[in-house]
């Protein structure tokens, strides 16, 4: 592990491919219970799960990766890989309130959409173009910029209010015993009605597969990498593969990808004008 | 014996009308282009736009929140074939009539094909056997209108085709955000590709219980219902919207105006109701943006017309005076022998008249001659507009017998205009005088 002061918090930064523990013991104690909860009253699986207690494994889940006590800015790199041609990137800066639901998207490059900018509070989220000087409102299930990421994808963490367990298994998952649950939305406000998804040992996503309402596959997210700040966790490498979207070369049939990197991650306060439509008219001209 | 003596001197005279006549020839041959083109045009866009917007006349229920919905389709039903009947006012024979669900969606329509995708516009549920007679009307380069309830098909248009690579035969996947706001996905088999690249092309047509499953809505659900009238009845689109609606009304379903323009029908569509009212809208209504565009077209063709005929009335003049002048001793001779002054001007003015006729027919013909020329051999190059107004790069046009009237009218009032000056004066020539005079 390797210790670095970003932003003026203490930051460690991991290995690649692994996430060491950093959990807090209430936590770690939360989850035995919920685990020891699981096997001693659902054998069977977890078809047989409650709502409470689907909802809990859900919310344990959601928490490493939400922050309702903080601010969170960080800059994206979305770089999309369509087979058989030159991949384009997008940079953009990111800032979130968990605690309003919102957040701000300042596209950095290409240098064309500099300037344009998202912005979301509560379940409106609206697109501003600077060279219109106009707001337009976007679903938060449309693609982000015309790639595989979803508007939804930049929002918090929201599984246990969306989704419901109704089904579970265990994998190994490369280096990762994952424990694989199947989920069924319980509202309509939901990029993908049906997801599958594999939780390490430290209750880190670590695989995501979305399914459409007919359970056509749609896209399978990867999260090799974490970075750990303090007693939350950062998604810094996001692989997104559109199981529709592809091509065939040289006899093999490649999938669109779109790679998502996380950089400067800060959980320092963002001003309150940062989550306005003031603020994207301002800095778009 | 005036029409002779007055075709005889055309016959003679011929030599000196050679360029007006080439001039009549010519603008009566660009006049029979120029409204050949933009009445096929107009035509061939009517087609493509019913066919998208589900018919010549569409009744569309609205609540006031932009969208359409008929939850009594079986009323409308009986208004449309009250229609059709034999009625004291107005029978009017269908083509066809439609009952639709649609799905409208710039964003969220995708179609997936072997790793290949594009965007649909509107995705639109028609009942195969309702919409025969008019689906058929589409140019299939492969296959054709599905069999009736066949709810595993789908028709493309060429533009989708390219943009995924598919033929027919083969599955596409078609994924929508339902009307509850999920991601839905469905497979169905290419039956039919049709010939399009405009926007009408960004259209993929499903059968309509299909299309309502997709959209998770009651396999029931209909929001458009429409006609297609036949051919030719354009004119007649507006009283027959006035009827339909009234037939409605017979049916103690709650009813607003007919709309016939587009700002009308988006103002309609939003305005606040306190129950669900059905109207008419007319697909000129909702076509107006590019009726704007054929218009504007029209103006300039119109005036660029007008300046040549001007042109060829102020040479008609000059020539008949000139024509006046030397025949004057053959005019004083005639005058002399008792030629009323009257018939004198009618003598002019016939040979005006076989001069625009001989301007119109030679003028027509060799415009039509032209127009089915360019049609059969000349395939234009996709652009936007010969996209979207052309069908598979070829020239559409139309030239119904009013057209024709209308030109030769113009042609021969231009002939006579210019030779009345002329043949007024011939006719006031004094025989004394007029014997005297020198060449």
């Amino acid at each position: 592990m390797m210790s670095v002061h970003a932003n003026g918090a203490h930051t460690k930064i991991g290995p690649p491919v692994i996430v060491g523990p950093g959990a807090s013991a209430l936590r770690r104690f939360a989850f035995v219970f919920v685990l020891a909860s699981l096997v001693a009253m659902a054998p069977a699986g977890a078809q047989e799960l409650s709502r409470a207690q689907s909802r809990a494994i859900l919310e344990r889940v959601d928490a490493l990766v939400t922050y309702p006590g903080e601010d969170f800015s960080a800059e994206y790199t979305v770089t999309e890989i369509r087979p058989g041609e030159s991949p384009s990137r997008t940079v953009f800066v990111l800032f979130r309130r968990d605690a309003a639901a919102s957040y701000t998207i300042l596209i950095q490059e290409p240098t064309q959409d500099r300037g344009k900018g998202y912005l979301r509070i509560d379940d409106n989220l609206w697109l501003y173009d600077p060279v219109a000087r106009r707001f337009t409102v976007v679903s938060a299930s449309d693609r982000f910029e015309n790639t595989g990421a979803r508007n939804s994808d930049f929002n918090r963490s929201t599984l246990a209010d969306d989704y419901r367990i109704t089904g579970s298994d265990r994998e190994q998952l490369g280096a990762y015993s994952t424990r694989v649950y199947d989920l069924e939305a319980i509202h309509d406000n939901v990029t993908f009605p049906i997801r599958r998804i594999w939780i390490d040992q430290n209750d880190l996503v670590r695989k995501v597969e979305d399914y459409s309402l007919a359970r056509r596959h749609m896209r399978t997210t990867a999260i090799p990498n974490y970075q750990e700040l303090g007693d939350r966790y950062v998604p810094t490498r996001i692989v997104i593969q559109d199981e529709l979207r592809g091509r065939e070369i040289d006899g093999q049939f490649r999938n669109q990808r779109t790679m998502i990197e996380v950089a400067r991650p800060s959980f320092q306060e963002v001003p309150d004008m940062v989550f306005t439509r003031t603020f994207l008219e301002r800095v778009g001209d | 014996m005036i029409v002779t003596a007055a075709w005889r001197n055309f016959v003679r005279n011929l030599k000196r009308y050679r360029v007006l006549l080439v001039a009549l020839v010519l603008i009566v041959t660009a006049l029979t282009a120029v409204l050949g083109t933009l009445l096929g045009l107009e035509n061939a866009i009517r087609e493509k736009a019913s066919r998208y917007f589900a018919g010549d006349l569409v009744v569309l229920g609205f609540a006031g929140n932009g969208g359409s919905l008929i939850p009594d389709p079986e009323a409308v039903e009986r208004a449309i074939n009250a229609l059709e009947a034999a009625d004291t006012d107005r029978d009017v024979p269908l083509r066809a009539w439609s009952r639709r669900s649609t799905y409208y969606d710039l964003q969220n329509i995708e179609l997936f094909f072997a790793g290949y995708y594009t965007r649909q516009r509107r995705l639109v549920g028609v009942e195969w056997a309702l919409e025969r007679p008019a689906l058929g009307q589409f140019n299939f380069v492969q296959g054709g209108v599905p069999e009736d309830g066949d709810e595993e098909a789908i028709l493309i248009s060429t533009a989708t085709a390219r943009d995924l690579g598919v033929a027919l035969g083969e599955p596409v996947l078609v994924s929508i955000r339902s009307d509850r706001g999920r991601t839905n996905t469905g497979e169905y088999l290419v039956r039919g590709i049709y010939s399009e690249s405009s926007f009408f092309g960004y259209t993929g047509y499903l059968h309509r219980r299909a299309l309502n499953r997709l959209r998770e809505a009651e396999e029931t659900t209909v929001n458009e219902m429409g006609i297609y009238l036949p051919a030719g009845t354009a004119e007649a689109e507006q009283a027959i919207a006035h009827t339909l609606t009234a037939r409605i009304a017979e049916q103690d379903l709650p009813t607003f105006d007919p709309l016939f323009d587009r700002d009308a029908y988006v103002e309609g569509a939003r305005a606040a109701r306190e129950q669900l009212e059905y109207g008419v809208v007319t697909v000129g209504a909702q076509l107006s943006e590019i009726t704007d565009l054929l218009d504007a077209i029209t103006i300039i063709a119109a005036a660029i017309m007008a300046l040549f005929l001007g042109i060829v009335v102020v040479g008609v003049s000059n020539t008949w005076t000139m024509v006046v002048w030397e025949r004057t001793r053959e005019i004083g001779t005639l005058r002399a022998l008792g030629m009323q002054r009257a018939r004198t001007a009618s003598l002019f003015l016939l040979e005006a008249l076989f001069l625009g006729v001989s301007g119109v027919i030679l003028g027509c013909t060799l415009g039509l001659a032209l127009l089915a020329g360019l049609s059969q051999w000349v395939e234009f190059e996709p652009n936007a507009f010969t996209t979207l107004f052309f069908t598979r790069g070829r020239l559409p046009w139309r030239m119904p017998f009013w057209g024709v009237g209308a030109i030769a009218a113009l042609a021969i009032g231009a002939s006579l205009f210019g030779a009345f000056r002329a043949a007024v004066r011939a006719s006031l020539v004094d025989p004394v005088e007029a014997l005297r005079h020198e060449k």
